[in-house]
């Protein structure tokens, strides 16, 4: 199978695409959100977090103190544009238009 | 699965991960500052049953709506979710917009209706009411707003 343009392996594992489409649709999000909405561990979570910050496509920040503390979770313009790019290969997939080329594709990796 | 289901079935997960953000962001709303609102509401109708002058009941109506949409926007960027605006559609403003239309126009109903019923508190009443009538229509909201897909 050849690659559509825009088809982000970084982002297409399902629970890193649960991920990114939950962060997609808001400005930021709760870490306790996502985990309870992708039913994760803690840990779970914040490596795909890393994951993804690494990858410069999202950022977190802490907010507040003691009891009132919260993490924050958003997407980076870079993530966001990666995510749209993503979506649109998969329609394309889904559609049968014929492929692009396999250009902006990254290399693909493990979950 | 060939990759062309595998891409539906991505495509259908990132579409149930859109309605959950939403649902989040309703559900996920700060609930002091959202009572504090409904509080501001009622504090607003009673003004109205106050023994002052119309100008100054009036007056206080409008600081103490003002002081309820403050606070109800407050909650909902207190919550643990905000709405990216590429979510905010037409129809979601045609949505958010109706329920506001509605409450208006229920409420304007409601000081008709309780100004040709004399009894004790009746502005009170019809906040009171009307702070009911937003919380328990919260989930037919969450409803259309699922429907709002960008």
């Amino acid at each position: 199978m050849t690659t559509p343009a825009g088809f982000d392996e970084l982002i297409h594992p399902p629970t890193r695409l649960g991920l990114v489409a939950l962060l997609a649709a808001t400005e930021w999000a709760e870490f306790s959100f996502l985990k309870e909405s992708l039913e994760l561990t803690d840990s779970a979570l914040s490596k795909q977090i890393s994951t993804l910050a690494e990858a410069g496509y999202a950022e977190v920040r802490k907010e507040g103190a003691g009891r009132r503390r919260r993490t924050l979770v958003t997407l980076t313009p870079k993530g966001r544009t990666a995510f749209d790019g993503h979506v649109e290969a998969l329609r394309r997939l889904v559609s049968g238009a014929p492929p692009a080329a396999r250009t902006g594709a990254r290399p693909p990796e493990g979950p | 699965m060939d990759h062309i289901e595998d891409a539906q079935a991505r495509l259908t997960e990132i579409a149930k991960r859109r309605d959950q953000a939403l649902d989040g962001a309703s559900r996920g709303r700060h609930r002091g500052w959202d009572a504090a609102g409904a509080l501001a509401m009622i504090a607003g109708f009673a003004a109205l049953d106050l023994p002052a002058p119309s100008a100054l009941q009036l007056g206080l109506f409008a600081v103490a709506l003002v002081a309820a949409l403050t606070c109800f926007t407050r909650a909902g960027r207190r919550g643990k979710v905000v709405m990216h605006q590429s979510q905010m559609t037409g129809r979601f403003w045609a949505v958010l917009g109706g329920f506001a239309l509605a409450s208006g126009v229920l409420a304007f109903a409601g000081i008709w209706l309780v100004n040709r019923i004399d009894i004790p508190l009746r502005f009170t009443l019809v906040g009171v009411l009307l702070a009911v009538l937003i919380a328990v229509t919260e989930p037919l909201y969450r409803a259309l707003l699922r429907r709002t897909a960008a």
